[in-house]
């Protein structure tokens, strides 16, 4: 995600370094403020744990490539502020002495990691934490979560930057002067390698350190979560949900799914292309959009697109079921045993992480 | 394969990368000493000189004048007597690499005059393709070029004290300079823990043991980095720190950095003024 230089134009350069200007303006206003001698070096020293953070590379499809940034746990252990100024250090001397990052797109580069990302990180940790003790495993999850959507957040912002240039800066004869890929291509290629890995890799290591520092030093997670205790209530018994009913309410949901049958028509602007060129299906559209004709011919790009990805059960009817209450059954049956099994999953993937963190760390 | 992939796991490939991080912060404390032309130069004028010549490469549209700023780079890079076989392999190889698989689906993606189709595949090469996959490589390659030219050239406490003269505020320049000092310690670390785990490794690892090893040793991090802190910050208190920093300004001007900049300038507006 580090940009290098020559990817950005001059002018967005200027334009993010003018971004990230009042950002740093009022970070470290904020800091002048509450300095004191000790917050000095626990920023150094958590910028060169971001750093080290930073160097657990992972390859990524498109030619990107994944890493964590720390901003999770920066964000946890800092407050979004300090956080942001610490992720910038660390990101100024990539740049400045390993060549990781450019020095023209370091506003940028801050702007995504350590701006937004910190902000970002603060604001879902401190919403899913709320009120939460200091020992409660939801401080992990949060955690966990912080990372993984605000390291997406600052990818969709590179993303973003990567994929105007081509629309705004080119050369007479077409050619893009710098990043070539349009946001079509630009924001797949950055999106699909962090929502499916590096932001499980900075979860991971946000969760972990958070469940590592409740059990040996704790008082470090009181700076972002002020007025809370250290250690969980007891649950009362009266709030432990007996799950039989729900699990009964939504298998009767389930044997009830046939009745979507009985709604005719498609759904208001859920239409396919070839529901665009049916008459028939054209003048219930004309009827339900207020006498307003949609247009003769489908969109191009609804055409193009809609021939991308074939479900395996349109219009939830299997091809091997002939009865169409039959398939609706299965695909109910099929849709919320993919839902469970991807919970199981995550509830399974949660554990794991918080047992390693939990073990005593080998040196 | 699944030997290949083992001997070169996780472990192997992050003992490599800090090793070689810190064989190229040695290699540049090296060269930095070294009496070449840009050694002896203020750092205030390096950092603002390479600073001039990466903004060059990267605003201009024609990519002779990239070629140019390239050039003068590479006539600095023999002046002060670095290594062109360390530039090749550290700096040149990486980008083309980095850059070229990020350029390369440019050639075919882009719109333009057809010059070539791909046999098999039926992929239109334009001409503008190729100018854009040359253009994003020749910038790449050009700032990388020049921002190793600075790192090799100048003590690294140099450059963090020269940025006081551009008005960053002192605080983020003791920071910064605490984050520099610290850094190597913690590299240092890192790569000692995982030695140590290396050595006592036996046959191969899970992909679940080796996250956990990562968790262990980032949590082993945080604990060490946390607790250094609070021993600067005691060591600070000791030596009677106040809240007051102090930065020792001992840089000065002399006629040989008057001098450069004047080429510097000149050589810009040269190319500004040709192009």
């Amino acid at each position: 995600m580090h940009i290098p230089d020559g990817y950005l134009s001059p002018s967005t350069c200027t334009v993010m370094f003018a971004g990230a200007i009042p950002f740093w303006y009022v970070a470290i206003q904020r800091l002048k403020k509450v300095l004191n001698a000790r917050l000095i070096p626990r920023i150094a020293l958590l910028s060169a744990l971001s750093f080290v953070i930073m160097m657990f590379n992972v390859p990524l499809p498109g030619g990107t490539t994944g890493h964590a940034v720390g901003m999770g746990i920066l964000a946890v252990l800092l407050g979004p502020w300090a956080s942001m100024l610490a992720i910038s250090i660390a990101l100024a001397i990539q740049a400045l002495f390993f060549g990781d990052g450019g020095i023209t797109c370091f506003g940028a580069n801050c702007f995504n990691m350590a701006i937004a990302g910190s902000l970002v990180a603060y604001g879902v940790y401190r919403l899913i934490s709320a009120s939460a003790s200091l020992a409660s495993p939801r401080r992990i999850v949060a955690a966990a979560l912080a990372g993984y959507i605000a390291i997406n957040v600052s990818a969709f912002f590179a993303s973003i930057e990567f994929g105007v240039q081509p629309m705004l800066f080119h050369h007479a004869d077409g050619s893009p002067l710098y990043a070539p890929y349009p946001l079509y291509i630009s924001i797949p290629a950055m999106m699909i390698g962090h929502l499916s890995f590096a932001g499980i890799v900075e979860a991971v290591i946000a969760g972990s350190l958070v469940a590592y520092l409740q059990k040996t030093d704790i008082e470090l997670l009181r700076i972002t979560a002020p007025g809370v205790s250290d250690t969980e209530p007891a649950i009362p018994e009266a709030i432990v949900i007996n799950l039989r009913p729900l699990w009964l309410i939504l298998a009767a949901l389930m044997v009830l799914s046939p009745l979507g049958l009985l709604a005719a028509g498609s759904a208001w602007g859920e239409w396919s292309a070839e529901d665009l060129k049916n008459p028939e299906i054209r003048k219930q559209i004309t009827i339900a959009s207020r006498n307003m004709a949609p247009p003769e011919n489908p969109p191009t790009g609804l055409e193009m697109l809609s021939s991308f990805w074939t479900a395996p059960m349109p219009d939830y009817a299997p091809s091997i079921v002939k009865s169409p209450q039959l398939g609706y059954l299965l695909s109910a049956l099929f849709g919320t045993g993919v839902i469970l099994l991807l919970w199981f999953l995550f509830s399974w993937l949660l554990e794991r992480i918080v047992s390693v963190s939990l073990r005593t760390p080998k040196s | 394969m699944f030997q290949r992939r083992s001997r070169f796991g996780f472990l192997e490939r992050t003992i490599a990368d800090l090793a070689e991080i810190l064989d190229h912060a040695e290699t540049a404390a090296q060269s930095s000493g070294n009496a070449g032309l840009v050694q002896q130069l203020d750092p205030r004028v390096k950092v603002c000189g390479a600073l001039v010549l990466i903004v060059a490469a990267v605003s201009t549209t024609h990519l002779w004048m990239t070629g140019a700023v390239f050039l003068f780079s590479l006539l600095l890079i023999v002046l002060s007597h670095l290594s062109l076989r360390l530039y090749f392999k550290r700096t040149w190889l990486g980008v083309l690499f980095f850059t070229g698989l990020i350029a390369l689906p440019a050639i075919v993606t882009t719109p333009g005059l057809v010059i070539l189709q791909v046999p098999l595949l039926h992929w239109a090469v334009s001409k503008q393709g190729l100018t854009t996959a040359f253009r994003l490589l020749a910038r790449a390659e050009t700032a990388a070029t020049i921002t190793m030219l600075l790192i090799l050239t100048t003590q690294w406490t140099h450059v963090l004290k020269s940025l006081r003269y551009f008005y960053l505020p002192l605080l983020v320049v003791t920071i910064l300079s605490m984050t520099q000092r610290y850094l190597f310690l913690l590299l240092q670390l890192t790569k000692n823990l995982l030695d140590a785990r290396s050595s006592r490794k036996v046959g191969q690892w899970s992909v679940s043991q080796q996250r956990e090893l990562s968790a262990s040793v980032l949590s082993v991090l945080m604990s060490r980095s946390l607790f250094l802190s609070e021993e600067v910050y005691l060591a600070m208190q000791s030596r009677g720190f106040t809240g007051e920093i102090h930065l020792l300004d001992d840089f000065s001007f002399r006629w040989r950095d008057w001098l450069s900049v004047v080429i510097l300038i000149t050589v810009i507006a040269l190319l500004f003024l040709i192009s």
